[in-house]
């Protein structure tokens, strides 16, 4: 039974995949927009490179569907292999992200979280500064930030994805909201 | 038309004949990592099963003569710190190794730790109970005359000390109410007794290892108080 485009659960169709290659076909579709958009937001990549960078990371999901966790959600032991093939691209590359791909309503998604700010418009001007913040911030919170607030994970995925034990994990996401908050206020921003 | 990447991928996967890897294959590591806890905390027990072989010397005839403070004067004196630094060591090794498994970042610090002191104590006791401990701390230290003994067993050197009271070795000549001992440090000391000396042995012949707990009198010279059996049953080095 091909399972392409069902509305079948991940972890049947990890079960088919292991049997038929084409069921995989199903999991590439359903996770190659939600992953691309997180390798953009965690690199400064084009879109030629992070499609070659997601091609890797499937082709490696499909070579190690044996040691998929069914306790584990199928999201977040692709989302860690995603992160895992972007930042060894980072490093091979040599090269720290010149700045950050995010969009203003994730921008706002951040300040909103950090700052906790009910403001529902926000003005360009401090959408730009606020990306600067988290642009030159240290990867280990933007990494933390982005998928707390922007890809709007739960504490215990994220560390099953960045591999951390769940204190240090809390601890990095408030370092983070304390960061861009003391930024914000040195900016002006509030 | 170009192809969606799906396709894409299921393409190469079929031409390159990729096929998912055998679990065991993918987790050799996360194996090998749990393999060293296990031997971690296993080294873990005889460390600790030698520390509980230091420490359970401490006679209750020891504590009347001596008293409490002095006990533990001496006990923090010649507590085998080795093996207690050991011990420490293999329960951080065990807690990296189990934190470089597969699910390993998942574990409390404290959990891990807990865990690895409960298998330390259990099968430390169980070695100690079994005379495993005895056994190998003679094979490898005490018959060997090394810089390591001493470290190894301060037990010994808790029964070198004849100005807290306490003097251990081997008695090596036996006359009416004196007798030679042969200390752990090579050192020979004139022990005297008398009728109201306390003996919890059966008698003194030369040969036997023996602990005596009194006071020094003059230069390598003892009077007992109480005699007891070793602490540690262990033979002379050889001369």
């Amino acid at each position: 039974m091909i399972y392409n485009n069902s509305s079948a659960d991940d972890k049947e169709l990890v079960k088919a995949a292991k049997e038929n290659p084409d069921e995989f076909q199903a999991l590439v579709t359903r996770y190659w927009n939600r992953l691309f958009c997180y390798i953009r937001r965690m690199s400064y990549f084009s879109q030629e490179d992070i499609e070659d960078i997601l091609q890797e990371v499937f082709i490696k999901i499909y070579k190690y569907l044996n040691d998929y966790d069914e306790e584990m959600n199928f999201s977040t032991w692709a989302y860690r292999i995603t992160r895992n093939a972007t930042i060894d691209e980072i490093r091979k590359r040599k090269a720290r992200p010149a700045t950050v791909w995010l969009e203003n309503e994730e921008l706002t998604k951040v300040l909103k979280s950090s700052l906790n700010i009910e403001k529902e418009y926000v003005d360009a001007d401090s959408l730009e500064k606020i990306k600067n913040i988290i642009g030159d911030m240290p990867d280990k919170y933007r990494e933390v930030l982005i998928l707390r607030f922007i890809e709007e994970k739960s504490y215990e995925e994220i560390m099953d994805i960045v591999q951390l034990p769940k204190g240090t994990i809390a601890s990095l996401v408030n370092r983070g909201r304390k960061i861009v908050t003391d930024e914000a206020k040195r900016k002006g921003i509030i | 038309m170009k192809k969606n990447p799906a396709q894409k991928i299921i393409e190469k996967i079929r031409k390159e004949k990729i096929v998912p890897q055998s679990r065991i294959f993918l987790n050799w590591k996360s194996y090998l990592f749990w393999l060293i806890w296990f031997f971690t905390l296993a080294l873990g027990a005889l460390f600790l099963s030698f520390v509980i072989l230091n420490l359970l010397d401490i006679h209750l005839g020891v504590l009347h003569q001596l008293g409490l403070g002095k006990i533990f004067f001496i006990f923090f004196k010649t507590a085998p710190y080795l093996w207690i630094t050991l011990v420490i060591l293999t329960m951080i090794s065990g807690f990296l190794a189990i934190r470089r498994t597969r699910r390993g970042y998942r574990y409390n610090i404290i959990f891990i730790t807990g865990v690895g002191v409960l298998v330390i104590s259990i099968f430390g006791v169980i070695i100690h109970v079994a005379k495993i401990n005895r056994h190998l701390g003679e094979r490898m230290f005490v018959e060997n005359r090394s810089m390591t003994r001493n470290m190894a067993f301060p037990i010994e050197g808790r029964w070198q000390s004849p100005e807290d009271g306490m003097l251990g070795g081997e008695v090596i000549d036996v006359n009416e109410k004196i007798f030679n001992l042969r200390c752990f440090d090579d050192e020979i000391w004139e022990i005297s007794y008398s009728d109201e000396t306390e003996f919890k042995i059966r008698e003194i012949k030369k040969g036997i290892m023996i602990a005596v707990i009194g006071e020094k009198m003059d230069k390598n010279k003892f009077r007992a108080f109480v005699i007891l059996p070793p602490p540690f049953e262990r033979k002379m080095p050889m001369r």
